[in-house]
């Protein structure tokens, strides 16, 4: 313990030299400074309570209402003094226990002295005359400046909400005998005068943006109606029952205010959680139970405000959707059907500007993302369907709103969210892919089908490993984002073809395709390494099930492109002129895409293809194009590409099949090991024996029957799926199979219906 | 049947002044406590200008008080209502 006799001599040790400070010794007695440091902060509440208590007591009687501010913010000089008191008792007792130096200490807070005036320049007290003097902040601390820069945002509100102005230049506040007492909030001076209190807080709080504890301070003393109030002056909007009166002039410039508003009120969010008792209080009416979130709208562009209040928000204004209830909330019962989501979503009237605003704030939100999106991937698609028939009334969702959705999908099918979380977004692809699936080729604006591609290619490997499998269904142990793995190929199928639909960005997924294949090769080569080192003669490459693999991810999105290419010319058909024109440039891409694939060869096709077309130029070109288009040319490219790629999954089943008999007839025709080096660089010997090659572990595993042939693998489980298809995959099960060849054979000469060289480069 | 309410502004106004005087007992005893273990917890200058400073802050937060008791007295023995709500008369319900 520090004793009276002992005493700690912070500051002539806790000053760097210059700092202003005078020589000045506190001695303090830690048993006594504790219950004095915890009196002043019970006489701080005290006083926090009473100001309510009379605020509340004189607004009946008619009293100034001046009074019960002044009592808060004694309560708040009072907080600032426990805040310092236990900071000091807190050094004097490691000082104590530890006899370490202060220096470090004192280099760590010293930055708070020089920041402290700033901060306490808001009130009378003490604590500023004393700075100036170096003397009670002998012991300076960021807790103390913290508390101080917080009471002097609560100040800051305090003096907009209840008329008295804010501190001057010289660090004095306004008086109650303020002529501007008693105004309501931001009501200007005088008739059409600029309201310098609205302006001196804003530029207050903007020089304050950085500082956590101004900006809560702040936010906290105006509560949600005070924000309300103060956005609705900003604005300009009219306020009251004669909203088409106009409204009163701020004073501020709009635009500015806006920007320090809508930073800090975002550093806010983050650092308390608004929930709906918040949301409810926040409208100039009064009321407790309605959010004028329009007011928001502003705000929402400029700071980045917290997941959890957009989440909120968005639930606010377009429903519930489709999906989990909220965190908290009390089961709602049964799920709304898909038809009232789209309803809600369609419904959704508030302002348009806000809506737009709202979604592009979700969509800059990687964490929220793909889990809010998920909820409304339906609403969205049926939506966007509708208004893309065109009808003569607007049902469907408008032009800007369904931009901003499919902001938002793209951003939540995006790596980045996939990244942030990546459950949400594995349940998000899973979920848009089978939408889309069941929509059965849904009329899509350009800008959605576009928005539809991030998704492909953040989880492509996923998707092409699934039109890959040997074996289709789950395995174990499972990879990462299990949604996204049980998506079936048909749902794969379905949205590739969609987003080719659009013709932009064709190039781009078709660049996957190519390149799946070629790190599928990579891969495949890099675990059977020298295979053919010793003699041996085996019928086939441990690799040539890779290459069969690769041509089929080329073959599938070939196919897709087909069915594409079929959907674009039906379009053609049934469509006027004026739509003509864009389903003819967009045959004229999708065609320049198919002359780039070579199946055979994944390098030359990722060669070949461009990279990719947006939207934009997809516009521009229907724009610049003023006559219809002969279709008659990528016409007959497609149509050959789509009869040379009916590559069905029969050479899956073809490769199962064969592998099963190699298996049953080992006794007669023995599998012949195989020795390869591995990635890691060892060297092993596969026998084709699943036991001893490792992939039957125990029963789990166990894929074999009591005969000893592998069971239906739709009757295995994931994790005997899982083994199951390490063994066909398994070197020595693909060197020694005998039909490969034949297999691979095939396809090279077309027979297979993998699409033939010639047919995609006619002019070759 | 009539029932007259009785003046609603008088009994308004006592429960304010009954409000703001259980708010000064308790502000006026929790700087009573402040004062009492402050003494000898610490000593040097920043601690007497500390002292000084809490009388200051104390008695301005009493007076301020009193004004607000005193404002409140005379809204409750004041002319019926006159402060508080000035034009309402009593209301008759049924």
């Amino acid at each position: 313990m520090v004793s009276l006799g002992a005493g700690v001599h912070l500051a002539a040790v806790a000053l760097p030299p210059g700092s202003g400070a005078g020589g000045d010794r506190v001695v303090l007695d830690p048993v006594r400074l504790r219950p004095l440091a915890a009196a002043v902060r019970a006489a701080g509440e005290a006083l926090h309570s009473g100001a309510r208590t009379v605020a509340h007591a004189l607004a009946q009687v008619g009293g100034p209402a001046g009074w019960a501010a002044r009592l808060a913010r004694l309560g708040d000089e009072l907080d600032a003094d426990a805040t310092m008191l236990r900071r000091r008792l807190a050094l004097a007792e490691s000082a104590d226990d530890a006899e370490r130096s202060f220096a470090a200490t004192a280099a760590v807070i010293a930055p708070a002295v020089l920041r402290a005036p700033a901060l306490l320049d808001a009130r009378p007290a003490l604590g500023t005359e004393a700075t100036s003097r170096g003397e009670t902040e002998a012991v300076p601390d960021t807790v103390r400046a913290g508390a101080a820069a917080a009471a002097a945002g609560r100040a800051a509100a305090r003096s907009l909400l209840s008329g008295v102005g804010p501190a001057g230049a010289g660090g004095h506040p306004a008086r109650a005998t303020d002529p501007r007492a008693g105004r309501r909030l931001g009501s200007p001076a005088g008739r059409g005068a600029p309201s310098a209190s609205l302006q001196e807080v804003l530029g207050l709080l903007g020089a304050q943006a950085g500082d956590p504890g101004f900006i809560a301070g702040f936010y906290d003393a105006l509560g949600p109606t005070g924000l309300a109030q103060l956005l609705t002056i900003v604005s300009g909007r009219a306020r009251g029952p004669m909203v088409n009166r106009p409204a009163l002039p701020s004073g501020v410039d709009r635009r500015d205010a806006e920007g320090v508003l809508g930073r800090t009120f975002a550093a806010y969010t983050r650092g308390r959680s608004l929930d709906d008792s918040w949301l409810g209080r926040f409208n100039t009416r009064g009321r407790l139970d309605h959010a004028e979130t329009v007011l928001l709208t502003p705000l929402l562009a400029v700071g980045h405000v917290d997941g959890a209040l957009l989440d909120r928000l968005g639930r606010l204004a377009f429903g519930p959707g489709i999906g989990p209830p909220e965190p908290g909330a009390p089961a709602a019962g049964r799920a709304p059907a898909p038809g009232q989501v789209v309803g809600t979503v369609l419904r959704a009237t508030a302002d348009r500007g806000y809506r737009g605003a709202l979604l592009a704030a979700i969509a800059a939100e990687p964490a929220l993302a793909a889990r809010f999106t998920t909820r409304y991937v339906e609403a969205v698609l049926g939506g966007a369907a509708i208004a893309e028939l065109g009808l003569p009334v607007a049902v469907g969702l408008d032009d800007a709103t369904g931009r901003a959705w499919s902001g938002l999908i793209a951003a939540a099918g995006g790596p980045a969210a996939r990244q942030a979380d990546p459950r949400g977004s594995a349940d998000f692809v899973a979920r848009l892919a089978g939408a889309v699936h069941a929509a059965d080729g849904p009329a899509l604006p350009l800008h959605l089908r576009a928005a539809l591609v991030p998704a492909l290619r953040t989880y492509r490997e996923e998707m092409y490993d699934a039109v890959t499998a040997v074996v289709p269904g789950p395995v174990s142990p499972p990879a990462a984002a299990p949604a996204a793995r049980e998506v079936p190929v048909a749902a794969w199928r379905a949205l590739l073809r969609e987003c080719l639909r659009g013709g932009a960005l064709a190039g781009l997924l078709g660049r996957d395709a190519a390149a799946y294949a070629a790190g599928l090769d990579e891969r495949v080569a890099g675990r059977t390494r020298g295979w053919n080192a010793t003699g041996g003669g085996y019928p086939s490459s441990p690799r040539a099930l890779g290459y069969l693999r690769g041509a089929r991810a080329q073959a599938f999105f070939a196919g897709a492109l087909g069915d594409a290419v079929d959907a674009v010319l039906r379009e053609h058909a049934q469509a006027g002129s004026a739509h003509r024109r864009r389903q003819a440039v967009i045959l004229d891409l999708l065609g320049t895409v198919a002359t780039s694939i070579d199946p055979t060869d994944p390098a030359a096709t990722f060669v070949h293809l461009g990279v990719g077309v947006t939207v934009d130029m997809v516009e521009a070109l229907m724009r610049e194009r003023y006559r219809d288009v002969s279709t008659v040319r990528p016409a007959w490219i497609l149509a050959q590409l789509r009869e040379a790629s009916r590559v069905g999954p029969q050479w899956a089943a073809a490769y199962e099949a064969s592998a099963r008999q190699l298996w049953a007839r080992r006794a007669g025709d023995p599998l012949r090991p195989i020795a390869v080096t591995g990635g890691d660089g060892r060297r092993r010997v596969y026998t084709g024996d699943p036991h001893t090659d490792g992939y039957i572990t125990g029963p789990a595993t166990d894929f074999l029957d009591t005969a000893g042939s592998p069971r239906p693998a739709a009757a295995m489980t994931p994790a005997q799926r899982g083994a199951y298809l390490a063994w066909l995959e398994s070197p020595a099960l693909v060197a020694n199979n005998d039909r490969l060849p034949i297999l691979a054979g095939a396809a090279a000469l077309g027979e297979a219906r993998i699409p033939p060289d010639e047919a995609l480069r006619p002019n070759s | 049947m009539r029932m007259t309410i009785p003046d609603e502004a008088r009994t308004t106004a006592a429960g304010a002044l009954g409000a703001v005087a259980r708010t000064r007992r308790e502000v006026t005893a929790a700087l009573d406590r402040v004062a009492a273990t402050g003494a000898g917890a610490w000593d040097g200058r920043a601690a007497q200008l500390w002292a000084d400073q809490m009388r200051r802050l104390a008695a301005e937060a009493t007076a301020l008080l009193d004004r607000c008791l005193l404002v409140c007295e005379q809204a409750r023995s004041g002319p019926a209502g006159a402060p508080t709500a000035p034009g309402a008369p009593p209301r008759a319900i049924g």
